[in-house]
């Protein structure tokens, strides 16, 4: 079926755009000139993110040293090592890793904290994140649940969906919205008539 | 205080909410007027799904002996809701 004349032709993708959006939320729309919809994500997903962070007392975001870590079998995978089996014991990071930078401090815990060998003793600080999102210990978490009324439960909950609505602010980035805006029927009286459309383009005003 | 809103977690809802609705609007729409006028459309869809959920708990958990009355009551009321909406789809748009 041939494509009707009117119909704009595909918007170029922009990777660059997309990987600002993954490091901070709404800096790619920023760069493309969509600043207030660039603003809106920033402050809604780092609110939400943080929030989260400090609903839980700062102790929901990080990567367990897989080698304390009983040993993890996937399906198909086999027996996990690694980054994988750090995933696997602590999946909410999946989610909480598309925040950006924001998420970034965990693995440098991660990579950098030299866990202790008696088990439930706590890590040493690291030298300028201290204990921020480095991995809590057991009795900690223990203490956590029974004490946090829910909130440690509901803090990496909100972790974890700011960093899944990043996913949708990264994809806006690389491709723009997902409804896009119509062509103007008739450009010569919509552009008079269309409240919020740009007279020089015929596109409609942008955030 | 009713126990429906002595659960501290409930009070914390609202900010999930409007940035939920905010932001996948924004990855929808370019134009302020759409973001603005979707988002409110979902803050009160799943207001109202969450809403109804709560209230139906509470009133479960508050007279559990009339569960069957109260279930065949919930269960008509989305009949209802399912037949008016289905009928407004069908409905065919003004020339």
């Amino acid at each position: 079926m041939p494509e009707s004349p009117s119909a704009s032709p595909p918007r170029p993708l922009d990777p660059l755009a997309a990987l600002l959006s993954y490091l901070l939320p709404g800096l790619g729309q920023v760069v493309q000139g969509r600043v207030g919809k660039g603003v809106l994500f920033f402050v809604c997903l780092y609110g939400l993110f943080f929030y989260g962070l400090t609903l839980g007392s700062m102790k929901n975001v990080w990567l367990p040293d897989p080698a304390s870590q009983p040993p993890a079998v996937a399906p198909i995978l086999g027996e996990l090592q690694g980054v994988s089996k750090a995933i696997y014991y602590r999946f909410q990071f999946l989610g909480q890793f598309w925040i950006g930078v924001a998420a970034w401090p965990a693995v440098v815990q991660y990579v950098q904290t030299d866990m202790p060998a008696e088990p439930g003793a706590a890590p040493r600080p690291h030298a300028i994140l201290g204990r921020y999102m480095q991995a809590p210990t057991e009795a900690e978490i223990n203490t956590l649940l029974r004490d946090g009324n829910k909130f440690w439960d509901l803090g990496w909950v909100y972790t974890v969906i700011a960093g899944a609505l990043n996913i949708l602010v990264i994809y806006d980035a690389l491709a723009g919205p997902v409804v896009r805006e119509e062509e103007e029927p008739d450009t010569a009286t919509s552009r008079k008539t269309t409240p919020g459309t740009d007279a020089a383009t015929g596109t409609e005003a942008r955030g | 205080m009713n126990p429906l809103f002595a659960i501290g977690i409930y009070w914390h809802l609202p900010i999930l909410l409007i940035t939920f609705s905010l932001v996948y609007s924004a990855t929808r729409h370019d134009r302020w007027d759409r973001i603005l006028a979707e988002s409110v459309g979902w803050m009160v869809r799943i207001a109202s799904f969450l809403g109804m959920i709560g209230v139906g708990l509470y009133v479960l958990s508050s007279y559990p002996a009339y569960w069957p009355y109260l279930t065949g009551a919930g269960g008509a009321i989305f009949l209802v809701y399912w037949w008016l909406t289905s009928r407004k789809q069908d409905t065919p748009p003004a020339a």
